[in-house]
Formats: C-alpha cells, structure tokens, sequence
C-alpha cells in the first residue's frame, strides 16, 4: 500500500502540491490526470523519490521514504520510477543497458535474459538491439526507457507521461496490455500520468484529478460519472471539472468563425 | 635455484611486461633529454638506472601482496575456500609475509645499484635505500588489504610507526630497524586477518570479489546507466566509521608532519602554507563529493521570500565543510599566535613540525567524521535528486 499524507511542495514561492493526501492500495492502476502545471509530474517524483516534500510523508509498503537509509534502500529495491524525461546512456546498446538495469535491481541472470529478449521483441527492437541508444529514433528510445522499467521486475511502478514521447500505435498497445497484465496477475501497484483520457479509461482503476495543486476528485471512472453527474466519458467528465473556459472559448471561436 | 626463487617469483610474462616498461622508460627519457631538451642523456645513466631499479623495486612491492593474498584474487579464493586451507597452514601460492627469496631478490636489486654507484654514475641513494623503499611500499600494500579485512588496530600501528621510519631516514640503520618493527605489526595484522579467512561477514569484500567475478557486472558509475535508473541504486560508498577519521586525521597529519621534518625548507612558518591551504580545500572537495545530484528542495529565492533561510535536513551537508573550515583557521591562528617565535626559527627546533602539522588532523578529522555519511546523505537528505553532469554520454528523452 502507498500512503500520501499532507504533502505540500513547492520549489520556489508557488506551491504545486498543497496538502494531497493519498491512499493507493497494493494491485491497484492509479491514473493521475490534470491540466499542465497542475503538479502532476511533481507528485510523480515524490512518489518515486526525487523530491523531498517540505511538508508530509510518503508511506510505501509500511517503510517511510527517507525516513532512515534503510527503509529508504529497501523502497528503493522495491520500486522504479521513469520521469517524463529520461536520460539514456547514448553509446551503450539497448541490450546491455537493460541487461544493466536488471542486474543492479538484483534480477537473475537466467530470467534476466530471457525477459530482455522478450521485451525487445514485443517493442520491436529486435533489430536495433545491438546499436547505440543515440542512433534510435525518439519513440524507440521512449521504447527502451520503457523496457527498463519493466526489466526491474519492480511490484511499485511510477510512470510519469509513459504513452507520450512519440511511441507508435504498436507500442501504445503493447505498454497498456503489459501494464493491465501486470496489475492483475503479478498484483503490481501502477500510478502513472496521462493527457490521453481514452487511455486513461482503458486502463485506470482509480483516477486523481489534480486542479491547482490539490486533488479535486479521486475515483473510479463510474464513480466520477455518478459524483458530477456526467453519464459520458472521461473526455467529457474532465472537460466539465477542468476545462470549462476552454469549451467556451471554443464557442465564441466558432461563433465568431464567418463560415 | 629456479625452484626455489618460484615460491614468490612472477611469471614470465610480468618479467616481459616489466622490461618493455622500463625499456620504454629508457626511450623516453632519451627522446625527452635528447631530442627535447638537447641534452644527452649518457652523462645521465646513473639517474635512469635508478629510476629503472626504484621501478622494479616499487613494482615487486606490490606484486609480493597482490599477487599471493587471497582476498585480491577472486579464482584463488574461490579454490582455497573450498579446500582444506585454513590458517595459519602455508598458503599454496605461496606465502604474503616475507621471506629469504624476497631478501635474494631484493638483494639483487641492491646489487645492481652497487654496480651503478660502482661505474662512478649518479646515484642519489645508498644501497640500503631500495631495501627500505621496497620495505615501506610492502608494509602500505599490506597495510591497505588488512584494514579492508578488518584489521584496523595493527594498521594504523604500522602506518604510524612507517612515519617513524622515515622521519628517522638520516639515521639509516634506526631508520631500518624501526621500519622492521611497522613490518612485524603489518605481519601480525596479516596473520590475525588470514585466521579470519574466508571473511563471510566482510560484505565490501564480497562485493569487490563478486566484482572481479564478473567484471561485466561491475557499474563504472553513476552516469552508466542514464537518469534516473542509475541515481537511485547505484550509490557513492565511502563512509568511514567515527573512530577511523580520528585515526585517519591523525595518520595523514603525521604523514604531514614527518614530510616537513624531512624536508625542512626554510622556516617552520612557511610549511603552514600547506595545511592553510587544505583547510580551504578540503571541505570544497567534501561538497564536490556530497552535493554535485543532489540540489536544495527549494531554490535560493525561494528560501529568501518564504522566510526559511535554513532548511537542516538538506543544510546538514554544509555543517561539517563548515566547522572544518573554522576550526582549522582557529587552530591556525592560535598556533601562529602562540608559538610566533619558534615558527620564525630557522633551526627548526624540536618537534615543531608537529606544531605546523596540526591544523591538518583537525580539519581531516571533522571532514571524515562529522555526519551525514555519503550513503545517509544519498538515501534520507532532504534533496531533489537531479541528473548529475555527465560528458555528452547520456541522450535525452522527450
């Protein structure tokens, strides 16, 4: 289980998170979605433990983050978190950068290569396996940042914006099976962020709306329908709670349109 | 002869990688001397010859220790634990401590310095000279691996004392013998350390062998694997217990001032430029190793508006460079204050390179000793991890 409780960030005088408390228990997919800026990938990184909150407490698993350098290793064994920006190591290869990253989380060799061969093959980098990560195209390097993450065989995954960054249809629908299969059968705890609410409704368990810095609803999407009393999708749940003005505008646009 | 010389003999191929090295040595001593600076290098034989023995003598220092202790060779400890081995039986690759092979080897290289200083060549050094220097490299190698096996006491011990020996170098037979007294104490850590064999509960050991193992396993660092994947759990290890950075302070201040002692240029007052000049550096070099990653959570115009100019979980880093800066300068300027005169002294009086030295232990011992170690400070300060700089080797995504 995973246990947010009044973090409040902020980097310099303006607040991005405001006292969002959290409760996301073990096999659950947590989707977190909101306008830019709202502190979305913010509260990813306190997840995944880049950021030390100023106020508040992450609680991963009973184990305080950063409570004492023991509890924060064993958390950190225990969960990967991919940012929206990673960097790769450009002249290693695909292959022996997730070779790499399976071994520093302890994985065996024997699954270790099989499950890289496998994932390679499943994001179509069978062919570039062996080329330096700065000779692939943007989505594979998206492919193989993802493929890391997966190599871990972590049961806490953090994925802040993991569809996004030029992944081909293919690679969509792999990355949403994989992790739906994850959740269910291995009973991995997912929260990740995503601007696409088809996905989101895919795939989400629970979805975290953020406004301003705090959660404005938490639930799942029949759940959302039933609280706002929007029967459609999560499209137009969002465009109700987040977007108002944007819908308006919309109208005066086309109103304002001589055709 | 052959038979008996190959209990602490290197093979053939490092006898062939020796020469080539000292023959490249040679040649380009020649081309620097000759072509570069016009000077020719045969008025100069004795000089190269020395350097070629100090070489050879350095290198068979460390060879002795590598190449027979157990914990620097992962396939030969491998096969001693699972034989019957066990100390103090002989090891059968033979043996680390010294023996009369080592003195026929030794002695050979101060033979042929004999001949060098025979032929009327240069020669800075006596004879007797290159036993010690080939004694003193021995008993740090040694000295070094104990103290990774857990021998702390007997290490410090003979490092200590190693000091001793050099500071008594004009007095060469006391010189000789106190530095046969570091290499009893080194002799009795080693043997202590061997009936601890094979060192289950020593972990750092058991990584560096599984390291040698596999050395395609090893992670080079922080950078290999990108951001974040390498950040989190491939951690900067170099924590020192309390009780070793006093030891640690104090050992280097000693080095310090038996180096002063021996040298002796000028006045006392002079040499203080040295430790002056570490107080301002060290604690640098110790935010260099903690900070670089590892940024304020919130930034400096941030702390100023929202009125917290000191945050302690993230400003603990700073304590220790701090108070080590202060109190080297305090100690600094009570020593000039205080012993103003004897500073000023040409003829060095007696022990004052210890006065001069002072300011070192202080600042060593604050900097390796006052917390958060490196690995508290990686896994709970209150950080924001960032990407550390990396030399164009990582490409970005998104």
């Amino acid at each position: 289980m995973i246990e947010l409780r009044d973090i409040t960030q902020h980097y310099g005088i303006q607040p991005v998170l405001k006292r969002v408390s959290l409760t996301i228990q073990a096999g659950e997919l947590v989707v977190v979605v909101g306008p830019n800026g709202m502190g979305k990938s913010t509260l990813l990184a306190v997840l995944g433990g880049m950021l030390a909150p100023q106020h508040g407490s992450v609680t991963i698993q009973g184990r305080r983050r950063r409570a004492s350098a023991e509890e924060e290793w064993a958390i950190r064994r225990q969960t990967v978190y991919l940012p929206d920006q990673p960097w790769l190591p450009s002249l290693r290869t695909p292959r022996e950068f997730l070779l790499s990253v399976g071994r520093l989380y302890g994985i065996a060799d024997a699954r270790l290569f099989e499950h890289v061969e496998r994932l390679l093959k499943l994001f179509e980098l069978s062919a570039q396996s062996n080329q330096a990560i700065r000779g692939l195209s943007a989505g594979q390097k998206k492919k193989v940042a993802l493929s890391a993450t997966l190599i871990t065989d972590a049961p806490i995954l953090f994925l802040d914006e993991p569809f996004s960054g030029g992944l081909d249809p293919s690679g969509l629908l792999a990355l949403k099976r994989l992790l739906r299969r994850r959740v269910t059968e291995q009973q991995a705890t997912i929260v990740l962020t995503s601007p696409v609410p088809e996905i989101v409704e895919e795939i989400a368990d629970r979805i975290v709306i953020l406004r301003n810095g705090e959660i404005a609803a938490c639930d799942t999407l029949e759940g959302l329908r039933k609280s706002t009393g929007i029967g459609g999708s999560l499209g137009e749940i969002l465009e109700q709670m987040l977007y108002p003005e944007t819908t308006r505008r919309l109208q005066e646009y086309f109103q304002e349109s001589p055709l | 002869m052959n038979r008996w010389l190959r209990v602490v003999l290197p093979g053939w191929w490092m006898w062939l990688i020796a020469v080539l090295l000292m023959r490249g040595l040679c040649l380009f001593g020649d081309w620097m001397l000759l072509d570069v600076i016009g000077f020719d290098p045969r008025s100069s034989l004795g000089k190269i010859g020395l350097v070629c023995l100090v070489f050879s003598m350095v290198a068979y220092a460390i060879f002795r220790v590598l190449a027979a202790h157990p914990a620097c060779r992962a396939n030969y400890f491998d096969w001693l634990k699972n034989s019957c081995w066990r100390s103090p039986l002989p090891l059968p690759l033979g043996p680390i401590h010294l023996v009369p092979q080592d003195l026929a080897i030794v002695g050979t290289l101060v033979g042929l310095e004999l001949v060098v200083g025979h032929w009327g060549l240069e020669s800075a050094f006596s004879p007797l000279r290159i036993a010690q220097g080939f004694l003193i490299v021995y008993v740090l190698i040694l000295g070094g691996i104990s103290r990774g096996l857990g021998q702390m006491g007997t290490t410090y011990a003979a490092w200590f004392v190693l000091g001793l020996s050099v500071r008594l170098w004009e007095l060469e037979y006391l010189s000789l013998l106190v530095l046969v007294a570091s290499y009893a104490i080194a002799l009795w850590g080693l043997r202590r350390s061997l009936t601890e064999f094979p060192w289950e509960s020593n972990a750092a050991l058991q990584r560096q062998l599984e390291a040698m193992r596999h050395p395609e396993n090893r992670v080079v660092n922080s950078d290999s694997l990108g951001w974040p994947f390498g950040r989190f759990l491939q951690l900067r290890e170099g924590s020192i217990t309390q009780r070793e950075s006093v030891l640690l302070g104090l050992l280097i201040g000693w080095w310090f001032a038996v180096g002063v002692g021996v040298v002796r240029d000028g006045v006392p007052r002079d040499a203080l430029f040295f430790p002056a000049l570490a107080a301002f550096v060290l604690p640098l070099v110790r935010c260099l190793i903690y900070v670089p990653g590892y940024a304020p959570p919130i930034s400096f115009f941030g702390r100023l508006f929202t009125g917290r100019w000191i945050i302690p979980s993230y400003d603990k880093v700073l304590v220790a460079p701090l108070l080590a800066w202060l109190a080297s300068l305090l100690v600094l300027g009570v020593l000039v204050f205080v012993f103003d005169q004897p500073l000023r002294s040409k003829d060095w009086p007696p022990l004052i390179e210890l006065v001069v030295a002072a300011p070192l232990p202080v600042c060593l011992m604050i900097l390796f000793g006052v917390g958060p170690t490196l690995r508290d400070w990686q896994l709970t300060g209150g950080h924001r991890i960032t990407r550390a700089v990396s030399l164009g080797t990582e490409t970005r995504i998104g």
